[in-house]
């Protein structure tokens, strides 16, 4: 805007300088028809002495008495030396010209003459343009852009304000809805910023209980089951067993050979029914959960030791942080270390090794085993918790179902996780112990 | 009687007609206007703030009002302004003709005229022609912005402030039909 006011107020200056020139041309002009009356004055009076330019030479003549003498004008007068600053009279005679000249002083005509032309130039382009319209035009599309740029920026503001609200208040709607696994982008570190990390948490920490809880309840339906089947199953298996030895005793001992080998491969699947039977006994059992302080790396290292023995030809190393104080049921503890060192020292294999890490994170106690077996499929991924699924040539194949319900009845959690030796991985967290 | 009387009344209204009455002189045709005002109120307006004008002339022969062209020939005067002494000069740009100074505005635009010269050679000899004067003045306005500014509110003002300028007048003067002897025989 200062520099528009500025080229205005130097617009406004010409006005002054058409004035000027033109004051200036009429008194320049006035001078030299005075000074070109004096000097014919002079001529008349012969005062003045004259230069002659004979016929005789006309070859030498300067181009100025050439012109004059071809334009047959009787006299003329012409500016000369330098600047202009001289004043020539030609007179046409009969033997040639003669020419008067008269200084100016220090009055320079020609320069007078460029400094007008300089200046009536500057009028004439001034006044070809519409100068209103323009400083008009420019001060209404200054103050347009102005007002846009002010209006993007504002919508800008305001969008980048209210989206993260939007973005919370539809993220709240969602996860009143059911869907727990909603998430929003969270930007900045700002009150948004920290209230949408807030809101990820809290629908992480709330997806996180409702996964725990459906678990729970699912192994509690399995456990349920388990129970029914395994009291009906043991009802049935012990008459069976009974009647099988009966038959056996009241053999002919011509007939007895085939009796005995039939009944050993009876009582053989009913041992084998009885087996699965208590197993199911103990998955459905709920024995009291003992919650308090235990030493996590204690536990992991006596845990190595004991299972240690019985695979003499796989390496067992460990990485523990100090101080590892956790909130548990020692027991079901030691059931779930046990049960993933077992599992990984079949599945890595002679001369395979074993990791067990410790560390704190989050306020949660970490445990973490791994193998450097051949590690897990996609399909075994995905049921890998649930019961009465095997993936060994030995078990029940109830034992990881088992160790992570024991993890949830703790206040923790057992995840499959990237195992760092190839193989699988195992997390199990544990709240820490703040007592 | 009546229409000589009506001719005698809108004369002044509507102006002389223009006309060229050419003229040969040795192996060259030269033209004289009746009424041909070459300079424009601009021009001399622009010739008084002392600056030149240049008028573009193409002079072409036909053989009949408004036909092809058997020639054509362009020339440019320039026109210049005496402040001081008040009087014209002209001079042609082409080579091979002298400048005059010291003139009247008449007498300048005369010179300027007679110094638009078509050779002999394209006339017909057996037939009559007709010259026609096509002149326009070039355009001496302003282009350029009087205060160059490169900040963006100097180059608004000087966008906005232009003028649409109008294209400038072609003026064609057209006489005939003339014959080369009767040329001959009038100089």
């Amino acid at each position: 805007m200062t520099s528009l006011l500025e080229r205005s107020l130097g617009f406004a200056t010409t006005e002054q300088l058409d004035r000027l020139s033109t004051s200036l041309q009429d008194t320049g002009r006035r001078y030299y028809q005075q000074a070109r009356e004096l000097l014919r004055q002079e001529v008349a009076a012969g005062s003045l002495e004259h230069q002659t330019f004979s016929n005789a030479d006309h070859s030498k003549w300067p181009g100025e008495v050439r012109d004059f003498w071809d334009s047959a004008e009787p006299d003329q007068f012409a500016l000369g030396g330098e600047g202009g600053s001289r004043l020539d009279y030609f007179v046409r005679k009969d033997s040639g010209v003669w020419v008067y000249s008269k200084s100016l002083g220090d009055v320079r005509m020609d320069e007078l003459s460029s400094e007008y032309r300089g200046a009536r130039k500057v009028v004439q382009e001034v006044r070809e343009r519409d100068l209103r319209r323009g400083f008009l035009t420019t001060l209404v599309v200054l103050v347009a852009a102005v007002w846009l740029v002010s209006l993007i920026s504002l919508i800008y503001l305001a969008n980048r304000v209210s989206r993260p609200i939007q973005q919370l208040t539809a993220g709240l709607s969602e996860l009143a809805a059911g869907r727990l696994e909603t998430r929003i982008d969270a930007e900045g570190a700002d009150e948004i910023g920290r209230a949408v990390a807030a809101f990820n948490r809290s629908a992480e920490e709330l997806e996180q209980s409702r996964s725990r809880l459906v678990y729970l309840t699912q192994i509690a339906s399995w456990q349920a089951l388990a129970r029914k089947m395994a009291h009906e199953l043991k009802n049935s298996l012990t008459p069976i067993r009974l009647t099988v030895e009966e038959i056996l005793a009241r053999q002919p001992e011509g007939e007895r050979q085939f009796m005995e080998q039939a009944s050993r491969i009876v009582v053989s699947e009913v041992e084998s029914l009885e087996r699965k039977v208590r197993a199911f006994s103990e998955f459905s059992s709920e024995p009291p959960l003992h919650l308090g302080r235990i030493d996590v790396n204690a536990v992991i290292e006596e845990r190595v030791s004991f299972l240690k023995p019985g695979h003499v030809d796989i390496t067992y190393s460990m990485d523990l942080a100090a101080n590892l104080p956790a909130r548990a049921d020692a027991d079901r503890i030691k059931g779930i270390l046990t049960n993933l060192l077992e599992n990984a020292a079949q599945a890595t294999g002679p001369g395979g090794e074993v990791l067990s890490l410790s560390y704190v994170q989050n306020a949660k106690v970490r445990v973490e085993i791994h193998d450097s077996g051949p590690g897990l499929s996609e399909e075994a991924r995905r049921t890998l918790f649930e019961p009465t699924i095997t993936f060994k040539q030995h078990g029940m194949g109830l034992g990881l179902s088992i160790a992570r319900k024991d993890a949830l009845l703790c206040g923790g959690d057992l995840q499959l996780v990237e195992g760092s030796l190839g193989g699988a991985g195992f997390l199990l967290t544990l709240p820490v112990d703040i007592s | 009687m009546l229409p000589v009387l009506l001719a005698a009344l809108l004369y002044p209204a509507f102006g002389a007609a223009q006309s060229l009455k050419p003229y040969v002189e040795g192996d060259q045709l030269h033209l004289r206007g009746s009424n041909v005002r070459l300079l424009s109120s601009e021009a001399k307006q622009q010739l008084r703030n002392g600056a030149t004008v240049t008028y573009a002339f193409r002079v072409s022969v036909t053989e009949a009002r408004n036909g092809d062209a058997r020639g054509s020939f362009t020339y440019h005067c320039v026109f210049s302004f005496d402040l001081w002494e008040e009087k014209y000069k002209v001079s042609r740009r082409e080579p091979g003709y002298r400048s005059a100074s010291n003139l009247t505005q008449a007498a300048a635009e005369q010179l300027c005229l007679e110094s638009l010269v078509v050779p002999a050679t394209v006339l017909p000899t057996d037939r009559p022609f007709w010259i026609s004067l096509a002149y326009e003045k070039e355009d001496g306005r302003a282009t350029n912005n009087p205060d160059s500014s490169t900040s963006i509110p100097g180059i608004l003002v000087d966008i906005f402030s232009r003028r649409t300028k109008d294209s400038l007048p072609i003026d064609i003067v057209e006489s005939g039909p003339f014959r080369l002897a009767d040329l001959r025989k009038a100089r």
